[in-house]
């Protein structure tokens, strides 16, 4: 990481250059013992004190303005890139919460819902079905009551057929005993052939009750056939629908199942991969801290040539020390953050500390 | 409807990393690029709270605070300076201006909307 370490650097290599300039010019003054040898090596050392400050000044109006271009132009590029990734990755993120979204919206608590509702209606539907199953059942039941009582009829019609049969013979012994009675008897057999009369028509309406019976039966028996078969094959049909439903709604239970599942699976690595993102995105945070210190060891390169020009403005006869002091003063007093400060005074590099948060 | 809080940082980055966080966790988020600019947002709208950068270009963001709480309909709107200066001098002028609190950069997501869900206005 850049820091003030190259702030340090940078700032203590320029000091150390005009210092250099100076202590030169103090070890070979004008207080060393010679004659004429002496004045022209003081005018040498002049030439050569007036040659190095010239090509300090060359090397601040030169070197030092590329030195900040430099620190310039990398800074501003690497908070383009870092801004234009930040968007990105905030591009992704919203995509991921999108897909998040997404996911979630097949199988929701609301399609469960729906789901058991659905199942719910079904049952109720079969159980309708059921329900008119039974009745024919009740039905038949009716039938086979009504063959019941129609069987009694007929036993009670044949019991009719008896008594007239017995009725009519009693009448025909009547009339051979009205006969044998003679004169007297004539108006018993007169009720006696009444009474066989009125036998052979109660016969004769056994006879047709007896008939009538059969068919009734008949036709009932042929309709108790025909619900049984009904109610055999439509209790069938109930049972295969029933068993159809249960195993569409299974198969269907089962793929919301799966369903969910997946959308809970795919959930989670979503959120994950945001997560992880997201605390990518944190250390992204450090552009700006390097942004501010490159800003910090720009400004400080920019303000050595002005103060090597304040240094040498009474010319090689009055040059000043240049003072790194005053410069690294200037350049601490820039510090906005604990670390520079560490590094200003240790001069190695340090670790970033922990975020704090402090309420007031 | 969710809470507004606005943002304000010369750094792109930041505020966005920021709006990141904010909006994952349900707000809404307004940005100002400093102080300057972001005075222009306040205009009356809702803002459920504020997160300000201190070193900022136009505006700092200590003299922003400031200035917002000037706004009556601001006044009580809570402040968190999120910057890398962490010295004393520094909190103490934010103290001083009206936040209610200082997170030194960089941030972790946790602590940042721990520190908003206690500040947020209801």
């Amino acid at each position: 990481m850049v820091n003030a370490t190259l702030v340090t650097a940078g700032c203590a290599v320029l000091a150390a250059l005009a210092g250099f300039g100076l202590g030169r010019r103090q070890r070979h003054g004008p207080s060393r013992p010679g004659g004429s040898s002496q004045a022209d090596r003081s005018g040498i050392t002049a030439q050569a004190v007036e040659a190095f400050s010239a090509s300090l000044s060359e090397f601040s109006e030169s070197v030092t303005p590329l030195w900040s271009a430099h620190i310039e132009s990398s800074r501003q590029q690497m908070e383009t890139a870092v801004s234009a990734l930040v968007t990105k990755f905030a591009t992704i993120v919203a995509l991921l919460d999108t897909a998040l979204g997404a996911s979630r919206q097949p199988v929701t608590e609301v399609h469960t819902d729906v789901f058991d509702s659905s199942r719910q209606r079904l049952g109720e539907v079969v159980g309708a079905l059921d329900g008119a199953l039974a009745q024919q059942q009740r039905t038949v039941e009716e039938l086979r009551t009504l063959v019941d009582l129609n069987d009694q009829m007929k036993s009670m019609t044949a019991e009719v057929t008896r008594i007239a049969q017995q009725t009519h013979l009693l009448a025909l012994n009547a009339a051979i005993e009205a006969q044998r009675v003679g004169d007297a008897g004539r108006a018993f057999g007169v009720v006696a052939v009444e009474v066989r009369e009125l036998a052979n028509l109660s016969g004769s309406t056994g006879q047709r009750m007896g008939l009538m019976a059969d068919q009734v039966r008949d036709a009932i028996a042929g309709a108790f056939a025909l619900a049984e078969e009904n109610v055999e094959l439509e209790g069938s049909m109930v049972a295969d629908a029933r068993t159809k439903v249960d195993a569409v709604l299974d198969d269907l239970g089962s793929l919301v199942r799966d369903m969910q599942s997946s959308s809970t699976e795919l959930g989670i690595a979503t959120g994950g991969i945001k997560g992880e993102i997201e605390d990518a995105l944190v250390q992204f945070q450090f552009q700006d801290r390097i942004g501010q210190t490159l800003g910090h060891v720009r400004d400080c390169i920019d303000s050595f040539p002005p103060a090597l020009d304040q240094a040498q403005a009474g010319g090689i006869v009055a040059l000043q020390p240049l003072d790194s002091e005053a410069l690294l003063n200037l350049l601490k007093q820039s510090y906005t953050m604990v670390e520079e400060h560490q590094v200003h005074g240790s001069g190695t590099p340090v670790a970033v500390q922990e975020a704090e948060i402090t309420f007031f | 409807m969710g809470k507004t809080i606005l943002i304000v940082d010369d750094s792109p980055s930041v505020r966005q990393v920021v709006g990141i966080a904010l909006r994952g966790a349900g707000y809404t988020v307004i940005e100002g690029v400093d102080g300057k600019d972001a005075l222009t947002k306040l205009d009356g709208q809702k803002i459920h709270l504020i997160i300000s950068d201190v070193n900022m270009p136009n505006m700092d963001g200590i003299t922003f605070v400031q200035e917002a709480k000037k706004l009556p309909a601001y006044k009580f709107t809570p402040v968190i300076m999120l910057t890398t200066e962490s010295g004393d001098e520094m909190k103490k002028a934010g103290q001083s201006a009206g936040a209610k609190a200082w997170v030194v950069k960089p941030f972790q997501p946790p602590q940042m909307l721990a520190a908003v869900a206690k500040l947020v206005m209801p």
